[in-house]
């Protein structure tokens, strides 16, 4: 479990993030949603530690995160697993070699056993032979396999993804939709997600909180969302006037 | 399809037995990389902010003036200065896997060392031939002996031309390419990528590319005083300036060896200016592609005036 607690970010005296305040459950996808500018990506950050907060604290379980020291920190970093919004494929490496890089850099294994464990990484993300392809020649679906196979590779007990839908099709982004949730459920590791994409939300949605003007302005589940009065969530979530003629249909019923 | 894969996959991850033994201070720093960015952008702009507004609370004129955005820039210096300086701290940190980095450092010199020895050769032999030309001009008809323009070529190829000229032709290429290489890597989030796995960015990014600059750049160096000298040759003799004896007459004649060593500590100096320089422009990138060209731009102007004040502090202290 990831805890925040009494956030506050600014840059420049420009206010981010005012006293944010949430869990993140173990087993469970949580989700942070918002529009574009309202805090999404800075708390992420915060939380793998790629910024640090004006005020606040994060607690991995019953680690204060930047209380750590050099060891402990390093110790926590190999838990960790990421997944970029551009997924942040080293170019001029191969997929194998992209995924083999964790490996390469902090495991004593033998070059089979790497093999053996980038295969069966690229077979989880559905991606069996494509080891010799570079990244530029691949879809950025698949590009995304590719992120959340590197992520995975070193078993973190902790995945973050930031906007792991953006610029996938529906239907892509529900594949990557399904596998980051599976893989949360199987080994049963605590997953947080930023997105904007509603499909993500009332498919995946355990544990939602809203960002609104770097507030949380609403939590709860996706079951929660179509009974909740709260404007800020239903702007957000029904922003198209299609979604919104359904929400009415679906609520008249 | 489960993500426990049986046994014999499970990676053995090292650093939670062998970190054991790993010495604190080589460990990857948590202030690294973006951390470090976001904690000392912070506290130079606190600074910078609470000095002008102290000045500014006094009301007078000049203290004002003084608290303008254009007189308080130069502070930024001290900030660039502190930045670069624990930038290097933390790229001289013990390696988290030595074949990775050895890896890298024989790619850097192949990269370095290969990859400009075209452009080394042809300006090589220009400031020779140049140099050679310019002197049998000037000592045309004096009493000098002609043989002194072989010694003047060799001399000045060896002390002056080579080092400076191929640090500051260096420079272009090798530092422009680091800086958008390593600019391209922030910006394009793999450098944020590599932190979040536990790599210490600065060390796996810049000792590589310094390693790989120090041993090679001198060759190149002293591979360009040879080709100058050697160019020195085909503008004179062939032209009929002077004869083959006389051109090879004055290149033995009064060696000094210590002109050699004075070569070598131009040569180390400047390669470790121009890609540290380089490394810390692109390390520390802001994002767009208007930033990563001015980063580039920046990593040669700054490298080669460096290289300039290196070059004169080195004749003022060591000749």
């Amino acid at each position: 479990m990831i805890r925040a607690k009494n956030i506050f970010k600014s840059f420049d005296d420009t206010p981010v993030l005012h006293d944010i305040s949430t869990e993140f459950l173990k087993g469970t996808n949580n989700l942070i949603i918002g529009r574009s500018g309202a805090g999404k990506t800075v708390l992420l950050k915060l939380l793998v530690g790629l910024l640090q907060p004006t005020s606040g604290s994060i607690w991995y379980d019953d680690l204060d995160f930047f209380s750590l020291n050099k060891k402990q920190l390093r110790d926590l970093r190999m838990q960790i697993g990421m997944l970029f919004q551009g997924s942040a494929l080293f170019d001029s490496l191969t997929v194998e070699e992209n995924v083999r890089f964790p490996l390469d850099m902090f495991t004593n294994m033998t070059p089979k056993e790497k093999l053996d464990r980038v295969n069966y990484c690229l077979d989880r993300v559905s991606l069996p032979g494509s080891n010799k392809k570079l990244p530029s020649e691949l879809s950025g679906g698949m590009q995304k396999r590719v992120g959340i196979a590197r992520a995975i590779v070193l078993q973190p007990k902790y995945l973050f993804c930031d906007e792991p839908n953006s610029g996938l099709d529906p239907k892509t982004a529900l594949v990557i939709d399904e596998l980051i949730s599976d893989i949360t459920k199987e080994s049963n590791i605590t997953t947080v997600i930023n997105t904007h994409d509603m499909n993500s939300v009332m498919e995946i949605g355990e544990n939602i909180i809203l960002l609104y003007n770097g507030r949380i302005a609403w939590r709860g589940s996706k079951d929660d969302v179509m009974h909740s009065d709260n404007e800020i969530l239903h702007d957000f979530i029904f922003a198209s006037p299609f979604l919104k003629r359904l929400r009415d249909k679906a609520m008249s019923v | 399809m489960d993500i426990l894969p049986p046994a014999h996959l499970v990676p053995n991850i090292v650093s939670m037995t062998e970190l054991q033994e790993t010495p604190t201070n080589a460990l990857h720093p948590a202030m690294c990389g973006s951390l470090l960015i976001d904690k000392m952008a912070q506290r130079a702009a606190t600074y910078i902010h609470r000095i002008t507004n102290l000045l500014r609370s006094t009301k007078k004129p000049v203290l004002l003036a003084l608290s303008s955005v254009k007189v308080m820039q130069p502070l930024r210096l001290f900030f660039h200065i502190g930045r670069y300086v624990t930038m290097l701290n933390n790229a001289f940190s013990r390696p988290e896997k030595h074949i990775m980095y050895y890896r890298e450092t024989i790619r850097q010199m192949h990269d370095i060392g290969i990859g400009s020895l075209p452009i080394v050769f042809l300006i090589s032999i220009f400031i020779g031939a140049v140099a050679a030309l310019q002197f049998a001009f000037q000592l045309d008809g004096t009493l000098v002996p002609i043989y002194y323009i072989g010694y003047i070529v060799r001399d000045f190829a060896i002390i002056e031309a080579s080092p400076t000229i191929t640090a500051l032709v260096l420079a272009g290429k090798v530092g422009s390419n680091m800086a958008s290489e390593i600019g391209g890597m922030r910006q394009k989030e793999h450098i944020d990528a590599m932190e979040i796995m536990g790599v210490n960015t600065a060390a796996y990014l810049m000792m590589p590319r310094i390693t790989a600059a120090l041993t090679v750049i001198p060759m190149l160096v002293a591979l360009s005083a040879f080709i100058s000298i050697f160019g020195g040759y085909l503008a004179v003799v062939p032209t009929g300036w002077m004869s083959d004896p006389e051109y090879v007459f004055g290149v033995r004649s009064f060696f000094d060896p210590y002109n050699f060593r004075l070569m070598f500590v131009k040569a180390f100096t400047f390669a470790f200016i121009l890609t540290t320089v380089s490394c810390y422009q692109g390390y520390f990138v802001k994002a767009g592609s208007i930033q990563l060209g001015k980063a580039s731009t920046n990593a040669v102007v700054f490298s080669d005036i460096l290289i300039l004040l290196a070059d004169y502090l080195i004749a003022v202290l060591l000749t």
